[in-house]
């Protein structure tokens, strides 16, 4: 019953070290400067093109990155059939630039064949886990390896749940072999607009299964006299984010960590200098543990 | 609780269409009320597919306005909403859905100026292609030049427009410019391709657009220089080919095979 991956590729692991995801107005500088960070991760949608620039700096990046691919729009969890294309050319880019990890999330994004391009909240029941885990094998059956899935910040819960996320999180891994994406601000986001306890959520997930970590920035909002988080990764991670990223590296190891940063995109400088952060905090965590 | 299926076509019809009001009850309200969540997913919705059409169309937004574009682009989304995970192809029909809104009205060269955008939008992510070397033609004996076919390269486009849409374009492209000092006289015709390392937008004549378009369609050179010979009086094959050289716009050559080569075939 339990996935695998299949295909075994010779090909340098991710870093336990910090990196950022790769945006266009940083590939020149990237280039040039080759700035001291672990790895990359592009958005795998950016890179679907048949040819041109965008994806001739991927592949000269690749040269001296590590690389991670990153999905945004395989909407794995809808109940719609998959976008055959889609997943062509997923492989396709996957067969061109050898990643070292493959991740997409805990979500879907369309129904009916209409997609709101978003990373749209499953309801934790058991038809949508026994959905998920077969949607998941499927996945990793046609990529032929293991795929990395990330946990949402969400805006909602839904009525008829009967799982907490984490549970949720849990079972798909256990039954499917897929590793987890641990996005820490997306913990904390959906912590703060749901009243559940970050840490009883980061206590609930197999430390064996997560292979890869994700930071960002949000922003806090009010309707109607109450708060809530959004997760815009608009701006630095903040310090409740850090703290809450210190246990989760001291529960489960150094992993390789993404700043995620994918609007009012800043300098590169700025990306680097929150790797760098992340990167201190990673050998804080090592040296407590030797 | 409706199925997994139920809910999520629910949930999609309640953030384009706001028509769905039985999913209200499957959500928890706890502070802020089922329909203001479903408003953030909303406003999600509309900011990610108008950040990507504005990443397509930023010389339609400058001319028509940012609160304009905004408008125009909830109004095609919610008619044309996307159909892929990518959101790189939501603009493909942008120029049809303007066509309608705007066709009638003075703003009616948008729609033109949309279609040159996505025509320049294609070119950046067509495959590679690699330009025709001319001189290989001097191999070709002269008597079979009239069914010679060539083949674009995949990286270029064409437009046609009855309006000066290089002109606006060039106003336009970097900050917002002012049509009122385009003459509108007159159309243009205008090639994009892409080069190694830029996408080059050049204007040329429309009998070398109509050669152009022959060619692509299959024509062989003889047939085309007929076709185009009745079309335009003053048409000059070999100046329009090498206009259209000059511009490498070609890939490749073909030449039919003699009888002789054929029967040795047989």
């Amino acid at each position: 019953m339990s996935g695998r991956p299949t295909t075994v590729e010779l090909v340098e692991p991710i870093p336990a070290r910090a990196g950022i995801g790769l945006r266009s107005p940083h590939h020149e500088d990237l280039l040039v400067g080759r700035p001291d960070i672990g790895w990359l991760e592009a958005h795998s949608e950016n890179y679907f093109a048949d040819g041109g620039a965008q994806l001739e700096y991927l592949m000269q990046l690749r040269e001296i990155y590590p690389l991670s691919l990153h999905g945004v729009g395989l909407s794995v969890g809808s109940t719609d059939p998959w976008n055959r294309e889609h997943l062509r050319k997923l492989k396709r880019l996957i067969t061109r630039c050898h990643p070292a990890a493959v991740s997409e999330h805990l979500s879907w994004g369309s129904a009916g064949g209409t997609f709101l391009n978003d990373l749209l909240p499953l309801p934790y029941t058991g038809e949508a886990l026994l959905h998920m885990t077969r949607r998941v094998n499927e996945l990793q059956d046609f990529l032929g390896r293991q795929v990395l899935i990330e946990n949402v910040s969400s805006y909602l819960q839904f009525t008829g749940a009967e799982l907490t996320e984490w549970e949720f999180l849990n079972a798909l891994s256990r039954a499917t072999g897929c590793g987890l994406l641990l996005d820490v601000n997306n913990v904390y986001v959906s912590a703060r607009n749901h009243g559940f306890d970050a840490y009883e959520y980061l206590a609930g997930i197999p430390a064996d299964a997560v292979k890869e970590i994700h930071l960002a920035g949000h922003s806090i909002n009010r309707f109607e006299g109450a708060e809530i988080l959004i997760d815009t990764h608009s701006t630095h991670v903040c310090d409740a984010v850090w703290l809450l990223y210190r246990s989760t590296i001291e529960r489960f190891g150094p992993i390789p960590t993404l700043i995620e940063w994918d609007t009012d995109i800043p300098e590169l400088d700025v990306l680097v200098a929150e790797a760098h952060l992340a990167d201190s905090h990673l050998e804080q965590a090592r040296a407590l543990a030797a | 609780m409706l199925s997994l299926h139920d809910l999520q076509h629910a949930f999609v019809q309640a953030v384009l269409w706001e028509d769905a009001p039985e999913i209200d009850a499957c959500i928890l309200g706890e502070g802020i009320t089922p329909a203001r969540r479903l408003q953030i997913y909303r406003n999600n919705a509309r900011e990610g597919f108008t950040a990507a059409l504005r990443a397509t169309y930023p010389i339609i937004e400058r001319l028509g306005g940012e609160d304009w574009f905004r408008q125009i682009a909830w109004g095609y989304q919610r008619s044309y909403p996307s159909a892929s995970g990518d959101l790189q192809n939501v603009g493909k029909r942008f120029p049809m859905f303007l066509e309608s809104e705007l066709r009638a009205t003075p703003y009616a060269y948008f729609i033109d100026v949309a279609r040159l955008e996505w025509a320049y939008q294609e070119v950046l992510i067509a495959v590679d292609g690699t330009a025709l070397d001319f001189t290989r033609l001097q191999s070709v004996p002269e008597s079979q030049h009239a069914e010679l076919r060539f083949t674009v390269n995949p990286a270029v486009r064409w437009i046609a427009s009855r309006f000066p849409i290089l002109e606006i374009w060039k106003a336009n492209r970097d900050v917002e410019g002012d049509v009122a000092d385009i003459s509108f006289d007159a159309g243009s015709c205008v090639a994009i391709v892409r080069r190694v390392d830029h996408v080059e937008l050049r204007e040329f004549q429309p009998d070398a657009l109509a050669l152009l378009e022959a060619l692509h369609a299959g024509a062989t050179l003889g047939s085309a220089a007929e076709a185009l010979g009745r079309q335009f009086p003053e048409f000059n094959l070999g100046a329009s080919l090498i206009a259209l050289a000059a511009l490498n716009l070609f890939a490749d050559f073909s030449v039919p095979k003699t009888r002789l080569e054929t029967s040795r075939e047989c």
